[in-house]
């Protein structure tokens, strides 16, 4: 097998992790995939039974029309007034939130149901049992869906990137403490916010702009998130191996 | 493309006609333990990002690349039978979505599918340059190579992938692999040569 030259391995040893997406992208990606796939497991049979065809329509119909079915399925998930969080969250065995998710869910299979007794059109009653497969189905949506809800609105989204923007600004300025400040405000802010990977490795890189490499936020953070799109620079800047 | 995955085994990615695969969401599978959706976002996002870049999709594309291959991941993980690993599973996925902006491109030959200028924001300005020339310089070397070179050669040299997991995540043997990587090194130092060489001359 031929091997590089001293050259090309210099250059791809120096920029191996040189394309790691900023919290940003990120962020941005997760906001666009929970209004999707929050609205996806909203619409139940919509997207994923019948909804195939709209899946289609999706992927042929390109950049353009794709946000702007994103958006209308954002709006229309806002305006039902069935916050997409708070269904993500709810078990639907003890929230009756969840309901009109369970009773549009019969839908999904296509067709071959045979004659199921007189449909009970969508009602706030939960519906038969369903077969082993749609319970399974159903149990699946569940299980991936809270993924994103933590990510909450988009005006919070964006409040949380400016906020932590203005702290990157800081570090970039070598403003440890303008860094620090800042990032304790998101902490105060939100809480729970989606953005709380990239507060805590801001806070860990202000430490080492401060010299106090071995504050236990940073080792806390190499810990925790060592795949974080923050934890090479975190390296970097506190000079750790 | 060689070994570009066509058929419907388990775990091969989405189909190569351009459709995003019909769910055909099957329950058996379902009922498998599939990796939570979450964790494979989690854990794949970056490598999913670096590596849309590296194959050369452009800016102004990544963000929907990147979409889709994830919406692409939700909707088939409950096919995933594990018989390979998560991140070669996602990087077919990536692969067919990028192949799938590589057509449109090409009946769009005004926009050719290259690398662009890289934006890395949070270091000293001078960490910054340094990196972004390099992170420049590389796509532009990636940029010279074949697709099928360059796809082999950023999951082996670049995510340092065994020839095994290259092999399964573009579905070839790994015989093809190591010709494959043979050549993209051969090409890469040449491209790598060629782009220096030019940059000298210029700075003349």
């Amino acid at each position: 097998m031929s091997e590089l030259s001293s050259d090309a391995k210099a250059l791809i040893e120096r920029a191996r992790l040189d394309d790691a997406p900023r919290a940003e992208d990120k962020a941005r990606n997760r906001e666009r995939l929970a209004a999707q796939l929050g609205a996806g497991a909203f619409a139940g049979a919509a997207l994923l039974g019948a909804g195939s065809a709209l899946e289609a329509t999706i992927g042929k119909s390109g950049a353009a029309a794709k946000s702007t079915l994103l958006r209308w399925l954002a709006g229309t998930v806002a305006a039902s007034g069935i916050a997409v969080g708070t269904f993500l969250i709810a078990s639907p065995k003890d929230s009756p939130k969840a309901s009109p998710v369970v009773a549009i869910a019969p839908a999904e299979p296509p067709a071959p149901t045979p004659a199921p007794a007189p449909a009970p059109a969508p009602t706030l009653d939960p519906p038969a049992p369903p077969s082993p497969a749609v319970a399974a189905r159903r149990a699946h949506k569940r299980a991936l869906a809270p993924a994103f809800a933590p990510v909450g609105n988009t005006g919070s989204m964006n409040a949380e990137i400016t906020l932590l923007a203005q702290a990157q600004k800081a570090l970039r300025a070598r403003d440890g403490k303008g860094a620090l400040r800042l990032a304790r405000q998101h902490a105060e802010n939100f809480p729970s916010g989606a953005l709380y990977e990239e507060r805590v490795g801001i806070e860990a890189i202000a430490h080492c702009v401060l010299g106090e490499r071995d504050h236990p936020a940073v080792r806390a953070f190499l810990v925790r998130s060592p795949r974080s799109p923050l934890s090479a620079r975190v390296r970097k800047e506190c000079a750790v191996p | 493309m060689p070994g570009h995955p066509t058929d419907m085994r388990h775990d091969a990615p989405a189909t190569s006609d351009g459709q995003p695969t019909a769910p055909a969401v099957a329950a058996p599978s379902i009922a498998n333990s599939c990796p939570p959706f979450a964790d494979v976002y989690e854990q794949n996002f970056e490598f999913v990002w670096r590596s849309a870049r590296r194959l050369g999709v452009p800016e102004s594309s990544l963000d929907d690349v990147v979409q889709d291959v994830f919406v692409t991941v939700y909707r088939r993980l409950p096919d995933f039978e594990g018989r390979s690993q998560v991140k070669t599973w996602v990087f077919g996925i990536l692969r067919n979505t990028v192949n799938d902006l590589r057509r449109s491109q090409r009946r769009k030959p005004t926009e050719a599918l290259t690398a662009e200028p890289i934006d890395l924001g949070n270091d000293s300005p001078q960490d910054a340059f340094a990196r972004e020339q390099g992170a420049r310089l590389l796509h532009a070397v990636l940029t010279e190579l074949e697709d099928d070179l360059r796809e082999v050669f950023v999951l082996s040299e670049l995510e340092q992938m065994s020839a095994p997991e290259v092999a399964s995540a573009l579905s070839v043997n790994v015989n093809t692999v190591y010709s494959r990587l043979r050549a993209a090194r051969r090409d890469f130092d040449a491209a790598l040569k060629r782009l220096r060489t030019r940059d000298e001359w210029r700075m003349r």
